[in-house]
């Protein structure tokens, strides 16, 4: 059975779980990049940001080549909520579905996912398991996530001397169309990197309590990810320096970045930080001469 | 205590009445211009939104003219406003700015009622008993102004497409606003609501039938003729009667939660979007759609969408109007707006949207 799911989407670990617990239930080929483009005429994508216009195309085009796509709708993950883009995308794919190749419309499959608990998780797996496969799964057999231990009590072994922190959303940092490839030079040049993704949520989020007042919770998931990364690299484990990956018009980073300019300000003892922005031009000269001044300062420090 | 706030629609008449009826001292910013947006630019960056850009620059500017305590209105998520006070102050304090901050619950929860608390902790010290006793009759007389403010908005809104001299209309709302601000009890504000009434009822009319358009979009944007760069005013001069649901006394009772034939409303709107979106995807997104239908079914000659560039809901909603509009086969103008140099932009679109209004009205384009 080949099953679609936007790759963008799969950098997210909980999309991990999912795809690793439905695999325990069916032959499942996933694919996550459609092999041809087509390129079709689609619905207007306004000023929305890349990776979701990119996410919408690519599951229109993974259509004709799987079973099944599954475009879930992200409100809430590990407590938080996603970016309101995330609450309208399959509705956004389910339109362009009707425009583009209405006959295939049957394929899509959208689910509500608000992951707070272990339990809301399970009720997910059953869902999708009667949907996909019209298959009853009890609770039970439902694997239970091994618990991750929290990293900020124990010692920290530092950072090598060449090693940079990347933040952004866990697709930008996935996906190099999206990072502008920023991965790849920074290992060209002998660095090594780091990003939130190696540090469990649960220390990320704690960490990025500090600026949280009664309404003011910074309620996006992706942001405390930011947030917290941030406090950790520039006051537990220190690296050579910091890029901040940011999609063109996203909303979520445009707050973020403000506040973390504001925090890198007051800091005793900076780390060389850089905001880099990006969207669909290809052209990648730009940034390859900004980070090449970035490694410049590194080095010289 | 000098107490300030934004530029909002007519909610600084609310404010400002609210103010002087309870005896508190205020600063209202300088009307938004171009150099209030260039402040909140200067100190934000290119994907924040053009409220938080404009709510900035005009803070910066009244705490530059003596302000000490700012008043604005909340949120919760997942839209960007619920966030606008923790960003602006983070803004603020780096600039060095000292001052004191009110939210006024945008919702109503235990998290709003907590921060309120310990917000107005410190103000209430600085308030009078005399300041306090006379806040329900400040609020009352504040309410009756923004109201009529806001009918008057409306009537002209209506009469602007029909009168035989566009500006008068203008002119007379203008001078019904001062009239009704300057106005200190209930009575005087009734009589200059009433009377301004009136005089835009005598305008002379041309006898044309106007074209009807629905404004949906971004409450910000919608509301604030400096940010839409009086979008109505435009459309009305070139013939086109505007209606509008987005008023500041309509988001006070949706958000308290208290008027339940508005609460009803939104009920019945958020099902009327279902067939385009099957779940909320937050601030007024559902709404902008579900009005455009409505619009559509009650016979308006198209729907004008304006919202801030990269807002997050309505970039969405616009994507889905794209299509609501073939379907319902409604004329449809949608405006991101960023930068205000874009009057002319606006005027030449405004002018090619009205000739297809006007072609598919006559002839069935």
């Amino acid at each position: 059975m080949r099953i679609g799911i936007p790759a963008e989407l799969t950098a997210f670990p909980f999309m991990k779980w999912l795809k690793k617990q439905l695999s325990c239930h069916a032959d499942i080929k996933w694919m996550h990049q459609p092999k041809h483009n087509t390129n079709s005429i689609m619905l207007s994508e306004g000023d929305a940001c890349q990776p979701f216009k990119s996410m919408v195309r690519n599951s229109v085009d993974l259509l004709p080549e799987v079973d099944h796509l599954l475009v879930p709708r992200l409100v809430k993950l590990d407590g938080h909520l996603m970016c309101p883009n995330f609450r309208a995308l399959p509705d956004i794919v389910r339109l362009n579905i009707n425009k583009v190749c209405p006959d295939l419309k049957h394929k899509l499959h959208d689910i509500t996912i608000e992951v707070q608990s272990t339990h809301d998780k399970s009720s997910i797996i059953q869902t999708l398991c009667k949907q996909l496969f019209n298959k009853t799964i009890e609770p039970n057999v439902i694997k239970a996530e091994p618990v991750v231990e929290s990293i900020l009590n124990q010692p920290q072994q530092p950072f090598s001397k060449k090693t940079i922190a990347l933040l952004g959303h866990p697709y930008l940092l996935k996906n190099p169309r999206h990072n502008m490839g920023i991965i790849s030079q920074l290992e060209k040049t002998g660095y090594t990197i780091t990003t939130p993704g190696d540090l469990p949520f649960q220390d990320l989020d704690a960490l990025a309590k500090k600026g949280d007042y009664y309404a003011k919770n910074n309620y996006w998931r992706s942001s405390r990810e930011t947030l917290g990364a941030f406090h950790y690299y520039t006051t537990i484990k220190k690296p050579a320096g910091i890029i901040y990956l940011i999609s063109f018009n996203c909303g979520v980073d445009a707050l973020m970045r403000i506040e973390l300019m504001s925090i890198q300000n007051k800091l005793e003892h900076t780390i060389p930080f850089m905001v880099l922005v990006g969207d669909e031009h290809t052209q990648q000269e730009h940034t390859a001469t900004r980070l090449e001044a970035y490694l410049d300062i590194i080095d010289g420090i | 205590m000098i107490i300030t706030f934004p530029h909002l629609g007519s909610m600084y008449i609310f404010c400002k009445a609210i103010a002087e009826s309870a005896g508190i001292p205020y600063i209202l910013p300088p009307t938004t211009s171009d150099h209030t947006r260039e402040i909140g630019e200067f100190h934000t960056n290119e994907s924040v939104c053009l409220p938080l850009k404009m709510i900035l620059g005009n803070f910066i500017e009244a705490l530059e003219a003596g302000a000490d305590t700012i008043v604005m209105v909340g949120s919760g998520p997942p839209c960007r406003l619920g966030l606008y006070d923790r960003t602006i102050k983070i803004i603020l304090d780096d600039l060095g700015y000292t001052y004191r901050w009110l939210t006024i619950p945008g919702i109503f929860n235990l998290q709003s009622f907590l921060q309120n608390h310990d917000e107005t902790k410190i103000l209430k010290k600085e308030l009078s008993a005399m300041n306090i006793a006379r806040f329900p009759g400040a609020i009352l007389i504040g309410w009756r102004k923004m109201r009529w403010c806001e009918h008057l908005e409306q009537l002209a809104a209506i009469k602007r497409a029909v009168a035989q001299q566009p500006r008068l209309v203008d002119q007379t709302l203008k001078q019904g606003i001062t009239a009704i601000d300057h106005a200190k009890s209930l009575r005087a504000i009734s009589r200059a609501g009433k009377q301004t009434v009136f005089k835009i009822e005598a305008l002379k009319e041309t006898g044309l039938a106007p074209l009807k358009v629905m404004i949906v979009g971004e409450v910000y944007t919608v509301m604030e003729p400096t940010i839409n760069l009086g979008i109505e005013q435009r459309l009305g001069y070139a013939g086109v009667e505007i209606h509008r649901s987005s008023y500041f006394s309509t988001h006070i009772r949706r958000g308290s939660r208290l008027d339940r034939k508005i609460l009803k409303q939104r009920a019945t709107l958020m099902h009327l979007a279902d067939p385009y979106f099957k779940y909320d995807v937050g601030a007024e997104c559902n709404f902008s759609v579900a009005e455009t239908i409505q619009a559509a079914q009650e016979g308006y000659d198209g729907v004008v969408h304006i919202y801030p560039f990269s807002c997050m809901p309505e970039t969405n909603a616009a994507t889905v109007l794209s299509t609501v509009s073939t379907e319902y086969e409604i004329p449809m103008l949608g405006f991101a707006l960023d930068r205000k140099d874009m009057g002319l932009r606006i005027d030449t679109q405004i002018e090619a949207f009205v000739d297809i209004m006007k072609m598919k009205k006559n002839n069935g384009l």
